[in-house]
């Protein structure tokens, strides 16, 4: 709210340029005004679209790998220096190398968002999976319970409040990456919008932009969060 | 034929990097359609000899051989219930999709907890969440149950209860039970067979035949308390 006053009494003053700063009303004008066009929903829809799908291979991933890693400790020893090399790596430099390899289709952005997300999603699942309570896996291991048994019934259970909590980094790695993303690569998606803005000087569609991200992460975030409390009604239980 | 022999068995645990050794080269026979009460000290090494006889843990040398067709149960000396589940659901964990749904009422009915079949762990009190893992135990069809200690946190009358429950089962189903306690009059109350467990060896193994309904406060069971504390050497 003070942000939204200086920035109105600083606009009104004239300190800087309109191009430098427009005013809140010309903000809320072009706002509405793209909207109407509809080149903000369907900028947003882009993006979102692509969240979801690189999110989803991330959390498909991520599952897979730290499930292998339960039920064979070998694969883990095996990938363990190379995932950590690789989760070191800003994915936003690896687009050069995508666009070479898969063209500027939407690969190269899925791949970036799977580089953001997968780790923290995987690094949370695996931290959930092993510091399950062993009291409790003794007691799966008293009625005969198999290795991929315990994990099914125990540890994924006893993890989720921890697998829930790395989606949710995991997502919010996503939105980021997609707009580094699309700002260095793409011909649509918020990221070009803003981009594209600043290059007609359009910074009021810019700064429109910069807020719709802010909005959809606060969305996501929000959606995610009511997910966790249905979820996990149990939540306050555990680590405790 | 149903009997579990155990011989010679012995286990130590590190403690700071020293062999700590517990169970000192443990034999006895146990009738698997009894109610055996191991009876010892705290630290004595009782967990130790539950945790060996269910597999939980190797011994270091030794041997239990097992009768044909045991299926083992155990209730541990907390409730270990998973708190994701309700207590109905903690009751029926690991049970096959077509389980007797009759059976599990009943059982919350004996455990006195039928208002709270849909109430999470975190909702009951640690007597409850005990009676969730008893129920727990009961709810299989194992033929030999492993207790430890399971009543130790329970108040007087819950623990009450419990222990008529337990003799309850015996009755119906001649289930086996080892029964893990430090309570020498609970030891009185339950066992067919008291071990009392010393220094790392079954130090005195005293049976008691008595059919029908117990007083422990008869001149025979106060002797039997008089002859099992002395074995534990407490004044
Ligand atoms: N995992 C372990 N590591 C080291 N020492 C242990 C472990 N478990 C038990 N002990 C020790 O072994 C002894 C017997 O323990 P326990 O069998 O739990 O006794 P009880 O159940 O009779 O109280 C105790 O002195 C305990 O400290
Ligand atoms: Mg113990």
């Amino acid at each position: 709210m003070v942000i939204f006053l200086v920035w109105y009494l600083a606009a009104k003053l004239g300190l800087w340029s309109t191009y430098v700063l427009p005013s809140p009303g010309h903000v809320w004008d072009a706002a509405l005004n793209m909207l109407v066009k509809g080149e903000l929903l369907s900028a947003l829809a882009i993006s979102f679209r692509r969240i979801c799908i690189g999110f989803g291979c991330s959390v498909l991933l991520a599952f897979l790998f730290s499930f292998l890693f339960v039920l064979h400790p070998g694969i883990r020893t095996n990938l363990d220096g190379l995932f950590n090399m690789l989760r070191h790596i800003p994915p936003i430099s690896l687009i050069p190398l995508l666009i070479l390899w898969f063209g500027i289709g939407e690969t190269p952005k899925i791949i970036v968002i799977v580089m953001a997300s997968f780790f923290p999603i995987l690094l949370n699942i695996d931290a959930g999976l092993a510091g399950c309570d062993k009291k409790l896996l003794e007691v799966g291991q008293v009625l005969g319970f198999s290795k991929s048994r315990q994990l099914q019934s125990i540890m994924l259970p006893y993890a989720l409040p921890h697998i829930l909590v790395g989606m949710r980094i995991g997502l919010g790695y996503s939105l980021r990456a997609i707009i580094g993303a699309e700002m260095v690569a793409a011909a649509n998606g918020l990221g070009y919008l803003i981009l594209d803005s600043q290059a007609m000087s359009r910074s009021d569609k810019v700064i429109v932009g910069i807020l719709f991200i802010g909005i959809l992460g606060l969305l996501i975030d929000g959606v995610f969060s009511l997910v966790i409390k249905h979820l996990v009604p149990y939540s306050q239980e555990i680590g405790k | 034929m149903s009997d579990l022999i155990i011989n010679n068995l012995t286990k130590s645990y590190r403690v700071n990097n020293d062999p700590y050794p517990v169970l000192k080269g443990i034999s006895c026979t146990t009738d698997c359609s009894a109610i055996t009460v191991i009876l010892g000290k705290s630290g004595c090494g009782k967990t130790t000899l539950l945790r060996l006889i269910s597999g939980l843990e190797e011994p270091d040398a030794g041997t239990i051989k097992y009768p044909a067709n045991i299926n083992i149960g155990m209730m541990f000396q907390e409730a270990r219930l998973m708190p994701w589940l309700t207590c109905e659901k903690n009751i029926t964990f690991g049970l096959p999709p077509n389980y007797d749904k009759e059976k599990i009422r009943a059982l919350l009915t004996t455990v006195g907890l039928t208002n709270f079949a849909h109430a999470y762990p975190g909702e009951l009190s640690g007597g409850m969440q005990q009676r969730t893992a008893l129920a727990r135990t009961l709810a299989r069809d194992s033929n030999l149950i492993l207790m430890d200690e399971p009543f130790a946190a329970l108040d007087y009358f819950t623990r009450q209860i419990m222990q008529k429950e337990v003799l309850k089962i015996k009755a119906a189903s001649h289930t086996g039970i080892i029964f893990v306690t430090h309570n020498i009059d609970e030891a009185l109350l339950l066992a067919d067979r008291i071990l009392i467990l010393k220094d790392g060896n079954i130090t005195s193994d005293i049976t008691i035949a008595c059919q029908g309904q117990r007083d422990i406060l008869t001149a025979r069971f106060i002797d039997l308390k008089r002859q099992i504390l002395a074995a534990l050497q407490i004044k």
